[in-house]
């Protein structure tokens, strides 16, 4: 899936038409949005099969809530990712099983600039694994900011913070990576 | 550097761009499918609720089914002048029917009109292209029901099926793949017609231009479309 952003118009049309019990316009907003939903919440679950299964929980939760959306107030990509968000943190209640940190980790410590080579060469899938490490706020930042492609002040809006916090999130998280991905590159040498 | 990110390396940005784990093409279709099944009632009930939508619907039916014109309508073919009552007449309907099985079995129902026009369209001789719209109906048609009832039985597919039995055999199989999957792009142009004559029926002649070659009235004057129904 093209993950540029969509025509904000056509996503706009889709939503008034879902809004007023649409199902085929809704099915249009699951294929906009689906790939997007299902990227954040594997940050958020062990396996793709929870994955999918909270995938769905998030979109017929949208269908519920969809007649009380605000096109005035959050994007609507902003707007499915706090139910997103929130059904990962039921998921994740119901099914303690991942260490989520909630805490800032221990790699506050200084770490003088991420070492571009060694993340260069970081496969796909140990990133994924270090963006689950992060705190929930910084892999929400993290996702939103790079697989949802929100800008800081979307994304803060959805997040219910502002954007210099956003920003601080979002630097922490880089930080971090570096770290985790260093130490991962070092421990295979 | 970008302006925004600023704060993260190029090389971080590049390296989550690529980690974003997409659905399989199959974990696609069966989420959306779990959504959608779950919703489909909801979304009529919230339909049927609207008090604007139900007053038009119902005074649409009413009126055309007092006025005797729908029943005129209901043989007309696209291109006809009574085939907008015709269509008209069917969304009325379908938009004032209660969710569940009499709602799922109207939609089957449209879906073999669909295809009972594309086949007499074909049967008549009719223009490739008008066959060719018609056979897109026919997939909107079944694709409209499958999103409200699921993918169809074998049983209500026949049942489509069954409403073109008459269309030459090109026609036929054009009809039974909108039928059967409905996603999948048209084969061979108009579905109606086209180059080869595999069917054994003699109706291809390999003159689409000139029309449909299933059709009689085309390519049938040797062995005749009607030897392919």
């Amino acid at each position: 899936m093209d993950r540029s952003a969509s025509d904000p118009r056509k996503i706009a049309r889709l939503v008034q038409r879902a809004r007023k019990g649409d199902v085929v316009a809704f099915g249009h907003l699951y294929d906009e949005y689906a790939d997007r939903v299902y990227a954040f919440l594997r940050t958020r679950t062990r396996t793709p099969h929870d994955a999918e299964d909270v995938t769905a929980t998030v979109f017929l939760k949208a269908w519920e809530s969809i007649r009380s959306y605000d096109e005035r107030g959050l994007p609507f990509s902003a707007w499915l990712y706090r139910i997103a968000r929130n059904a990962a943190v039921d998921e994740h209640r119901r099914n303690v099983r991942l260490p989520v940190p909630t805490e800032e980790p221990a790699s506050e410590q200084a770490i003088d600039g991420p070492d571009e080579a060694v993340i260069a060469k970081v496969d796909t899938e140990k990133l994924r694994q270090a963006v689950r490490m992060l705190t929930e706020e910084q892999s929400s930042v993290i996702a939103l900011r790079f697989w949802w492609d929100l800008s800081l002040k979307e994304t803060a809006e959805a997040m219910g913070k502002n954007e210099n916090a956003v920003k601080a999130l979002q630097h922490r998280a880089t930080r971090t990576l570096a770290r985790m991905l260093q130490e991962d590159g070092r421990d295979e040498h | 550097m970008s302006t925004d990110n600023d704060l993260m390396p190029d090389s971080v940005t590049e390296a989550l761009a690529r980690s974003s784990e997409r659905m399989t093409d199959d974990a696609h279709a069966r989420v959306r499918h779990t959504v959608m099944s779950s919703i489909r009632h909801d979304s009529r009930a919230r339909y049927f609720a609207s008090i604007s939508h139900r007053i038009a619907a119902t005074a649409a039916a009413i009126g055309l089914l007092s006025s005797g014109v729908a029943y005129a309508a209901d043989n007309a073919l696209p291109g006809q002048a009574l085939y907008e009552i015709k269509r008209a007449a069917e969304n009325a309907l379908v938009a004032i029917l209660p969710p569940g099985a009499l709602e799922n079995s109207v939609l089957v129902g449209v879906a073999g009109r669909r295809a009972e026009e594309a086949a007499n369209l074909a049967r008549d001789g009719a223009a490739d292209d008008l066959i060719s719209d018609a056979i897109g109906e026919v997939r909107a048609a079944v694709k409209a029901a499958e999103s409200v009832a699921g993918p169809l039985s074998g049983e209500e597919t026949t049942r489509i099926e069954e409403r073109a039995q008459d269309a030459p055999v090109q026609t036929r199989e054009a009809i039974s793949n909108a039928v059967n999957a409905p996603d999948s792009a048209p084969t061979g142009g108009t579905g109606a017609s086209g180059p080869s004559d595999t069917s054994g029926d003699g109706s291809g002649t390999g003159s689409g231009s000139q029309g449909n070659p299933d059709a009689p009235g085309n390519s049938g004057d040797t062995t005749g479309g009607a030897g392919a129904r």
